[in-house]
């Protein structure tokens, strides 16, 4: 992997970011994070922080999520919402896996929720269209239309250097 | 969480920055992560904005809760702080209540102790 340097450097793969799973509901405005150095009760959201601090911001573009280090004895996580209301989770000797979990199960968009956007974000995407991200390149491909002039050549009446430029078509 | 048909605002948290000598409001410095599209990494970016300090005793160096505002009160101010979320020198501790300084909670007797003989030696 190249410029793959530094520490756990799967963290900056689009297929790692892409597989976050803490989707924030739309009322979720900001996230803050507080936690200490070299605190063995904070561990666990250290390492909430290293490994899915970067999932959680690719999933939630609009959410802010700060982190504060050593303000305060205990590592607690704040979420802060739309209609003004706070919810405060202590994270006091949590470990990553059970601290996503739990800000899965309170702020977060449940499974069926996100499998039905994904379906209709997937209806959007128009079988009709032709070009380089779509099925088919060009109209060409599909039988019955003209026949890539690549192959086969146009009729002389059809080709812009005998229309515009007034050649005579019949040689 | 919030009731159907509740109005959701614009919430964002920043440090304030200085207050305006004009105006009662204050600069408030927002920080956002920004994904830098090659390294695929975040990266701390700060943006200031102006928020209307309402009747809230805030200071340099406060964090701040600010909410958007519909319409500018004062010139360019957007924004309105709704909560001191860490006063400076003054961070109080969410879980417990207790104020603390850095990772040490304050023992109030001791410290009410210490203010009573400061204020005995000064007069």
């Amino acid at each position: 992997m190249p410029f793959m340097k530094g520490r756990a450097p799967v963290r900056r793969t689009l297929e790692y970011l892409n597989k976050g799973k803490l989707v924030f509901r739309e009322s979720v405005k900001v996230m803050t994070i507080n936690f200490n150095t070299n605190q063995e009760a904070s561990r666990g959201a250290h390492e909430f922080i290293f490994w899915h601090l970067p999932q959680i911001q690719f999933k939630n573009p609009n959410v802010q999520i700060l982190s504060f280090r050593n303000m305060t004895p205990s590592p607690f996580i704040q979420l802060f919402f739309g209609d003004g209301k706070r919810l405060l989770v202590d994270v006091d000797s949590r470990s990553r896996y059970d601290i996503l979990s739990h800000i899965r199960k309170i702020a977060g968009k449940p499974d069926d929720v996100l499998q039905a956007e994904e379906l209709t974000q997937q209806e959007k995407l128009n079988p009709g269209n032709f070009g380089s991200k779509c099925n088919r390149w060009c109209i060409c491909e599909v039988p019955g239309q003209i026949p890539c002039p690549s192959i086969a050549p146009l009729p002389k009446q059809m080709r812009g250097k005998y229309i515009f430029k007034k050649r005579p078509i019949e040689d | 969480m919030s009731q159907a048909g509740v109005a959701h605002s614009f919430y964002r948290i920043g440090q304030l920055v200085r207050r305006s000598s004009f105006y009662p409001s204050a600069k408030i410095k927002v920080s956002r992560m920004k994904l830098d599209k090659y390294l695929l990494m975040y990266f701390a970016e700060s943006k200031h904005c102006w928020a209307e300090t309402k009747d809230l005793k805030c200071d340099v160096g406060d964090i701040v809760l600010i909410k958007a505002m519909n319409q500018e009160t004062y010139p360019r101010t957007t924004f309105e702080i709704v909560d001191v979320i860490f006063k400076e020198g003054e961070v109080r501790d969410p879980i417990t209540g207790r104020r603390c300084r850095s990772r040490q909670f304050i023992d109030e007797t001791k410290r009410a102790e210490e203010q009573k003989k400061i204020s005995e030696i000064t007069g």
